[in-house]
């Protein structure tokens, strides 16, 4: 099959299970993800979320069955796993930038690594992806330990996309942010999505930016797939799990923005 | 160039008022264009950019081909963009949106020589009123603790105990085992021009228990406990544990740095008594096998000329020199900030510190003893 042609999965799980000591995190999980698809991971704390698009990022090894990616099933050849993760961009839920380097300098640095283009170029670009991401120019020549939290995670996100990545993968995106700066995260999400043909897997909480941004959402239930399809149909499933799980999230969101307003007023 | 490496890179092609542009423009492909972009635009009147044979393009493409316009807008002259896919449209929109990147001036602090220089004396005052701090804030804790308004943390002594010393017998035992050979081998050398190897007993025995076994005994622990206990504090400085003792209400020098000081004071003189005993069993070997002295008379010698003094002049350093490793150890780790790079540099301080204090205090013992006559 062709590997760029839409329907070619850029993600295939198949009996993925993982498990730490005695905690038995995937029991048999298997999905596909297609090009192009905006996905939400959704599951409690400690449903083994960002386990599993860790697994997806060749970042943790499971305990038994296959990851594809792109089309290959990466061995234990680390260079094969090299140019495959050149491919995708993995934000880290606090960001992970280097705390030596600038803002600027973060951003450079995989496209210094990975590409031979001209210094000044490559400093542009790098400026260009931080102002993308609604980050201030001038935080550029800041060191992350001057950042805010949600700035940290803006930068990082500036990052992630140095490369353009066809695979993004986005650990809590919204978390830490204000609804405001969450909701602007998610249109350029969803603009670059548009534009660059992206392919999104997201952990996250936030159900109104699973509802703007998401085409499919996957509900993790004890070690296993429960729900699996648009955010509507998840919205309106029978399966009283599955009910009671948005049940509990919208309760949290509402009760948290009931006590905005009540700040407010 | 096999058909697919062409059909990758970015392509440029003019025809009269009207650019096309081919291949892929991403930033792994980009490198090629750079130069030849520069050459082929019309030399004057409107451009048209024709976008038809561009199969792929990212943001890093995109920008180089708007910062291009952008020069051309500039110059006044007029372009338009045809066959361009939708995607590429908002692409390049997103990226058209943005200020110009290349205005943004990232202001660099720059020092002098000098400045730097005054900084850096500025800094070590500042530090060793840290440090003093540091030292005030673990005595009020200690003399809460002797007190009894503070718990003795007994499980945190003995394991730092055993990691600070059971955990260094072997090596300091071996370590001073061989400085006794050497000290042997050199004196027996040097004696035997004067007839007198006999003594290699004196010289061995003063010079190990006055100053290298509690020297080598210190060196050694100041490398591995005061390099632990900085890299520990300061990873915990980094995952915010030491703010949740501190928002606990709990004081980190009590918790952690007392146990670390109480290990270390019992550790360090009985790790000097081995060290010492290593040594002279060192010498006493290499006596009977090079010198031809046989054990009795070795301790027989060594009795008559090093007395209990000498143990106890050596051994008095000890708990100082340990006080002095723990301190900075857990000094530099409280000082660590928040981020890994910070916490490798201030490790490596606290071990340089640790030994270059080491010695200072054994010159200072050494001044002392000789006005006391000891």
């Amino acid at each position: 099959m062709d590997k760029t042609s839409k329907d070619y999965p850029v993600v295939r799980l198949r009996n993925v299970r993982t498990v730490f000591g005695h905690h038995m995190v995937h029991d048999d999980i298997s999905l596909d993800l297609r090009r192009g698809e905006i996905v939400a991971l959704l599951g409690g704390s400690g449903s083994g979320k960002t386990t599993l698009m860790r697994v997806m990022a060749l970042l943790h090894r499971p305990q038994a069955g296959d990851v594809e990616l792109f089309g290959q099933r990466p061995g234990r050849d680390s260079s094969e796993m090299q140019a495959l993760r050149a491919r995708m961009g993995y934000m880290f839920q606090f960001g992970a930038l280097f705390g030596g380097f600038t803002i600027r300098r973060n951003v450079e640095f995989p496209l210094i690594e990975h590409t031979s283009l001209p210094r000044r170029l490559i400093e542009e670009i790098a400026q260009l992806k931080i102002q993308l991401v609604g980050l201030d120019p001038m935080v550029a020549g800041l060191m992350p330990s001057e950042l805010s939290g949600g700035m940290k995670k803006r930068a990082a996100l500036a990052r992630t996309l140095a490369l353009d990545p066809e695979l993004l993968m986005l650990d809590e995106p919204g978390s830490g942010l204000d609804p405001a700066s969450a909701r602007s995260l998610d249109e350029l999400i969803g603009r670059l999505h548009a534009a660059l043909g992206l392919t999104v897997v997201m952990v996250t909480h936030d159900l109104a930016s699973v509802q703007r941004l998401a085409d499919r959402a996957i509900l993790l239930h004890e070690g296993n797939v429960l729900a699996d399809g648009s955010p509507r149909e998840l919205l309106e499933s029978d399966d009283p799990r599955v009910r009671y799980f948005f049940q509990l999230e919208l309760k949290k969101s509402q009760s948290m923005s009931s006590r905005a307003a009540a700040r407010v007023s | 160039m096999s058909e697919e490496a062409s059909s990758m890179r970015p392509r440029i092609r003019l025809e009269g008022h009207t650019v096309h542009l081919g291949g892929m423009w991403t930033a792994a492909t980009l490198e090629k264009a750079y130069a030849e972009a520069q050459k082929k635009l019309p030399p004057e009147g409107t451009i048209i950019v024709d976008f038809a044979g561009v199969t792929k393009l990212d943001t890093s493409g995109a920008w180089f081909i708007d910062r291009a316009l952008r020069a051309l807008h500039e110059q006044g002259r007029e372009v338009h963009s045809i066959n361009l896919s939708p995607g590429s449209r908002s692409l390049l929109n997103l990226v058209g949106e943005q200020a110009d990147p290349r205005e943004v001036k990232l202001t660099r602090l720059h020092f002098t020589f000098l400045q730097r220089a005054g900084h850096a004396s500025l800094k070590v005052g500042d530090n060793a009123l840290d440090y003093l701090a540091f030292l005030g804030e673990t005595a009020i804790q200690w003399l809460r603790v002797v007190t009894l308004r503070a718990h003795w943390r007994l499980p945190m002594f003995f394991t730092h105990l055993e990691q600070t010393g059971v955990n260094a017998v072997p090596i300091i035992g071996l370590l001073s085992f061989l400085i006794g050979v050497v000290i042997a081998y050199q004196g027996l050398y040097l004696l035997q021009n004067y007839g007198a190897t006999a003594l290699v007993a004196r010289l061995a025995g003063l010079t190990i228990l006055r100053e290298l076994g509690p020297l080598i005994a210190a060196i050694v622990v100041a490398g591995r406990t005061s390099s632990a206990f900085t890299a520990e504090i300061g990873a915990m400085r980094v995952s915010e544990e030491i703010d949740a003792i501190v928002a606990m209400g709990l004081s980190p020098a009590e918790m952690l740095v007392l146990p670390r000081i109480f290990g270390l004071v019992v550790a360090l003189p009985l790790l000097t008594v081995l060290a010492d005993a290593a040594g002279i069993v060192g010498a006493g070997v290499t006596a009977h096998l090079v010198g031809g002295i046989a054990p009795r008379a070795f301790a027989h010698e060594l009795a008559q000329g090093v007395g209990v003094t000498t143990l106890l002049t050596g051994l008095a350093k000890a708990p100082v020199f340990a006080v002095v490793i723990a301190t900075l150890g857990c000094f530099h780790g409280f000082r660590a900030e928040s981020n890994a790079e910070s916490v490798g540099r201030r490790t490596t301080r606290s071990v340089v510190q640790s030994i270059f204090f080491v010695i200072v205090i054994d010159a200072v013992f050494s001044v002392a003893y000789s006005n006391l006559h000891l």
